[in-house]
């Protein structure tokens, strides 16, 4: 063993150039495996240590406060025998919080009580709510996306009751609203002081919520359905610990899934390298091996000397860049641990054993097939005549091209595997640069026309008419306004589809529904009072097709409904549907309003004169605006546009590394034909003409064959993606420009690559070479 | 005008940090025509010099004049260039590219100096059958015996028509009837007044040339003029004269 390691470690230091290049392949492949196996689990992983943190909820019911009673809720849940902890029953309230700057949210608050054992809010900077004091403790998430800072004087609106509130802290919080943009969030007054924020006649609890924690966490949802049965039909809706899961982290692992694939294809272009690396140490130690056979090698331990040395390479990159992958995890995810308030995030030790698993099995299945090599090596004729020269086919090419690009070609049929290698290396950095590009092209398409995606209605203003303003006074408003072409209402209410415990939120929707006729996918709107239309991913889910008949549960009474139509809706992971308002809300009128202006009109000077017309009362935003806030999907597809255009740059870089390596390798056997064709009349300049011209066909291969790939995995994936997200199937727009300009990257890319071993090749004296023959 | 003047060639060379000096001021002058030999033991700096005057290396001191042209001073591409059609270049090891077929070995210079395809192989076709090998233009090298490998380099070296044909020991891997053919091709070619400088250790071999020049430690000692072509008694003489 010890003969092995030593004729090993003597290898690795006589092919020092390709020894670095797989080191640096290797641990950059590590280090992304590293990074996005840790973003992948680190969502879930903070939200468990949140929920641990915070004695979190398993289950948490809320009941309607006009339908059940607080002492019916704890019986039941008393009654229970999962249930092994439960709160009192606490009044929860829903105000419309203004920022210091304006912006309106809806909020749900509740007193906070300092005995709260379960699903207390986990304080991340000031102090909690003193009582006597007008002090409010706010959702962490929702102060940093409305810039509201501790200190700052924020506006309850109940009724026409207007209670000012100095921030006393920011909290995180296991049960909703746990993840950015999220909404209605939480917020906590001291105890005692609900009660007198909605303090006016008329206005009573909105509603009763009661935190569980269960024997067997697992199972939450079979016990809230179980829940639910012995609960008034309707009276009560609730969500479980799971759901929340499911949700959050959703943009970290969208782009863990990006980078998993961008390692994988680092590891595949590093498995290139190494199969390349190892195919040419083997042809140039072919007298070693035969020596090293004839003192005693068998071919097991000459193999072993081979696979030592990249198994002891792999080893060694795949640990430097797990290490360099912990720290760049913890600083890329350092704004997903403070949406929690947690410590930075580190990967679990499964994370880490698999990264050098992955990696290992690379340098394992990259060294399997040359070293088949070694068995078929006859000792006798290698001693005697060492490397056998590069096979070179007839070039037939010379009469019909310039000699230094025809000599370049041939040496490329001079070594197939090695040229086959190294194109797959370009082909595969051409694919996830297409992929990149793509990415690009479908997030700048989404920026420049979000409805072309379906992703809000086509209206300029979105009015919500909140507490103190009468709905019907703002729908004569805007139906007496000139400049409002039409107008559709929506309003979200739960329901739960028969035979189902999960509470779905809908879009009710009446008025000018065609409004939102950008988000069909397929078939229409509801027309008429027993139509609905599904989103993509709940229709997916549960294979309905238009046509078919669904029936939904809204307070005791059961629908049916037919289903005409399919639209996207990314809200709710696409748990979602479009009903027709009227008969589910009877007499109530619709509070939200979408407007569609006339041209010219500007949206901003509506938004303005309607809120100066009912006051505070009214928030609106315009819906452009809505878009670029930082929640949007706009921002996380910018966010993975970064992400995905650094690890297609760094692609890059190792695919130049494989063209350095596998050039190098050429030149340094072709170092006696160069030679001759240098005695014979051949320039410096022809020399590295004849190279580069080499390393420009096998890029312009690559890039053949990469980025049509490229356009077609970009599809597939963005679709799957756009899927799950409940967007249904999007036009993925091909990047024309880009991938033009893809084409002299990559030839940049290769002949980066190439242009030192070429020099090299060009500056070797030709006496130097005969001299050593 | 001589075809080629070198003037106090001098050449050292480091190796491992050790100056090793190969040349210590030759001067030689070659007249259009000529068949020179020179002739010396292993390491005298007989192939040291071939290769100054092919352009290959660069003197440390000292000039090289080709056709007029100061190639001593000229960047190694304007050597290259020049080099491809003035000179013909016939080494020991043949340096054949074993992946090109003998017509396309031979045509491989003419390609690099740019001459018109149907040309290069009008030339190519004169020369194979003026070497004997007319019928082994699709052949490989490998099929090819040592002789006949050779005499498509000395095809090779001819294809551009260059002023000086430079040989470094051209029959040192032949048996000795390959290497008499070899010997005999070099007598007719200068015959027909092509310029010829080849190095040998060989008496033999350098008794083929109309005058001999002999060398010892980097310089020239002595030179003479063979009464018969392919007779090496008298330079046997010569070179025991020489050596001792």
């Amino acid at each position: 063993m010890n003969a092995v390691w030593r004729q090993a470690r003597a290898n690795l230091r006589s092919r020092k150039l390709q020894t670095s290049l797989i080191f640096l392949t290797l641990a950059a492949s590590a280090l992304l495996i590293t990074t996005a196996l840790t973003a992948y689990f680190a969502g879930t992983r903070l939200y468990d240590q949140l929920m641990a943190r915070t004695h979190g909820a398993h289950i948490v019911l809320s009941a309607k406060g006009d339908l059940v009673a607080p002492e019916e809720l704890t019986a039941a849940v008393q009654a229970n025998p999962d249930v092994v902890e439960a709160t009192a029953p606490r009044t929860t309230f829903r105000f419309t919080l203004i920022a210091p700057n304006g912006k309106k949210d809806e909020v749900i608050v509740q007193d906070l009580d300092p005995d709260q054992k379960i699903a207390s809010p986990w304080l991340v900077e000031g102090h909690l709510p003193q009582p006597g004091q007008a002090e409010i403790l706010l959702d962490r998430n929702l102060a940093a996306a409305r810039g509201i800072h501790v200190g700052d004087e924020v506006t309850l609106l109940a009724g026409e009751r207007r209670n000012h509130f100095t921030v006393a802290g920011t909290f995180v919080t296991s049960i909703f609203c746990a993840y950015p943009g999220c909404r209605p969030a939480r917020a906590y007054l001291a105890p005692g002081a609900l009660a007198a924020a909605m303090q006016k006649e008329g206005v009573k609890p909105e509603s009763w919520e009661i935190a569980l924690r269960l024997r067997h966490p697992q199972q939450a949802e079979a016990v809230f359905r179980d829940l639910l049965q012995t609960l008034p039909q309707g009276g009560v809706e609730g969500y479980t610990w799971l759901k929340i899961r499911r949700f959050v982290g959703f943009d970290v692992r969208l782009q863990a899934i990006f980078m998993l694939a961008f390692a994988v294809l680092a590891a595949l272009v590093g498995g290139f390298l190494i199969a390349n690396a190892l195919s040419g140490a083997l042809r140039a130690q072919t007298r070693q091996i035969g020596l090293l056979r004839a003192i005693g090698f068998t071919n097991g331990q000459l193999a072993g000397v081979y696979l030592s040395e990249y198994l002891a390479l792999g080893l060694v990159a795949g640990l430097l860049g797990m290490i360099a992958g912990v720290f760049l995890a913890a600083r890329l995810f350092a704004d997903l641990t403070a949406r929690y308030a947690a410590e930075p995030v580190h990967p679990p030790l499964g994370v880490l054993a698999a990264t050098l698993a992955a990696v290992l099995v690379v340098v394992l299945l990259a060294a399997l097939l040359p070293l088949r090599r070694i068995a078929r090596l006859d000792t006798v004729t290698a001693i005697r005549q060492g490397m056998e020269p590069p096979r070179r086919h007839r070039a037939r090419l010379l009469r019909r091209l310039p000699l230094p690009v025809a000599h370049g070609l041939a040496s490329l049929l001079a070594t197939p595997t090695r040229s086959l290698l190294t194109t797959l290396g370009l082909a595969v950095v051409t694919l996830a640069v297409t992929v990149a590009l793509s990415l690009g092209a479908t997030v700048r398409a989404f920026a420049d026309d979000p409805q072309g995606m379906g992703i809000v209605p086509d209206a300029e203003v979105e009015v919500i008419a909140g507490e103190g303003v009468s709905p019907e006074s703002l729908l004569q408003a805007i139906q007496s306004r000139p400049d409002v072409i039409s107008y559709a209402c929506q309003a979200v209410r739960g329901v739960r589809l028969a035979g189902e415990s999960d509470t779905i939120y809908p879009r009710f929707l009446c008025g000018d529904v065609s409004l939102f006729d950008n988000m069909l996918l397929e078939g229409r709107l509801p027309q008429a009072d027993d139509e609905a239309t599904a989103a993509y991913t709940i229709a997916r889910e549960h294979n309905w097709h238009v046509g078919d008949a669904i029936r939904v549960v809204v307070d005791d009474q059961t629908y049916d409904m037919r289903l005409v139509g399919i639209y996207r809706d990314m809200n709710n992971v696409g748990q979602m549907l479009i009903l027709p308002y009227h008969p589910f809300f009877a007499d109530k009128p619709p509070r939200l309003f979408y407007l569609r202006l006339s041209p010219d009109t500007d949206p901003h000077v509506v938004l303005a004169e309607l809120q100066q017309q009912f006051g505070e009362g009214l928030a609106g935003e315009v819906v452009a605006e809505t878009l670029r806030n930082a929640d949007s999907g706009q921002n996380v597809g910018a966010m993975l546009e970064r992400t995905v255009q650094a690890l297609a740059l760094l692609l890059g870089v190792i695919a130049m590394f494989g063209v350095l390596s596998s050039v190098s390798m050429s030149v340094h056997e072709d170092r006696r034909l160069v030679g001759i064709l240098k005695a014979l009349g051949m320039t410096p300049a022809q020399v590295v003409a004849s190279i580069l011209s080499g390393a420009a066909a096998l890029a312009l291969i690559g890039y053949a064959a990469g980025a049509p790939l490229g356009v077609v995995a970009a599809r597939a994936l963005f679709r799957t993606l756009a899927g799950q997200v409940g967007l249904g199937p999007i036009p993925v727009p091909v990047d024309g420009r880009g991938l033009a300009l893809l084409l002299p990257g990559m030839l940049l890319v290769a002949g980066l690559g190439a242009y030192l071993p070429a020099r090299r090749a060009a500056r070797q004296s030709v006496t130097a070479i005969l001299r050593d023959e | 005008m001589p075809t080629l003047q070198a003037h106090n060639l001098h050449k050292t060379y480091r190796s491992d940090g050790v100056a090793v000096t190969a040349l210590r001021g030759v001067d030689l002058s070659l007249e259009r025509g000529e068949f020179v030999a020179i002739m010396g033991p292993s390491g005298c700096g007989k192939s040291t010099l071939l290769h100054l005057l092919a352009g290959l290396d660069t003197p440390t001191q000292g000039e090289v004049i080709l056709e007029g042209q100061p190639i001593h001073a000229l960047s190694e591409s304007r050597r290259a260039v020049l080099r491809r059609t003035a000179v013909g270049f016939v080494f020991q090891a043949y340096n054949l590219i074993p992946n090109l077929t003998v017509a396309d070995n031979v045509d491989l210079p003419g390609l690099l100096a740019r001459s018109p395809a149907a040309e290069v192989s009008q030339r190519r076709q004169e020369l194979l059958t003026l070497l004997g090998i007319a019928d082994k233009a699709n052949a490989f090298p490998s099929q090819l015996s040592g002789g006949q490998q050779q005499r498509v380099a000395i095809a090779r070296a001819l294809i551009n028509t260059p002023t000086l044909l430079l040989a470094d020991e051209p029959t040192g891997n032949l048996d000795s009837r390959s290497g008499n053919e070899v010997l005999a091709l070099f007598r007719d070619l200068n015959a027909q007044g092509q310029t010829i400088l080849l190095v040998t250790h060989d008496p033999k071999v350098a008794s083929f040339a109309r005058r001999v020049i002999f060398m010892r430690d980097g310089v020239f000692v002595s030179q003479m003029q063979p009464r018969q072509q392919g007779d090496p008694s008298q330079i046997i003489s010569q070179l025991v004269e020489v050596t001792l």
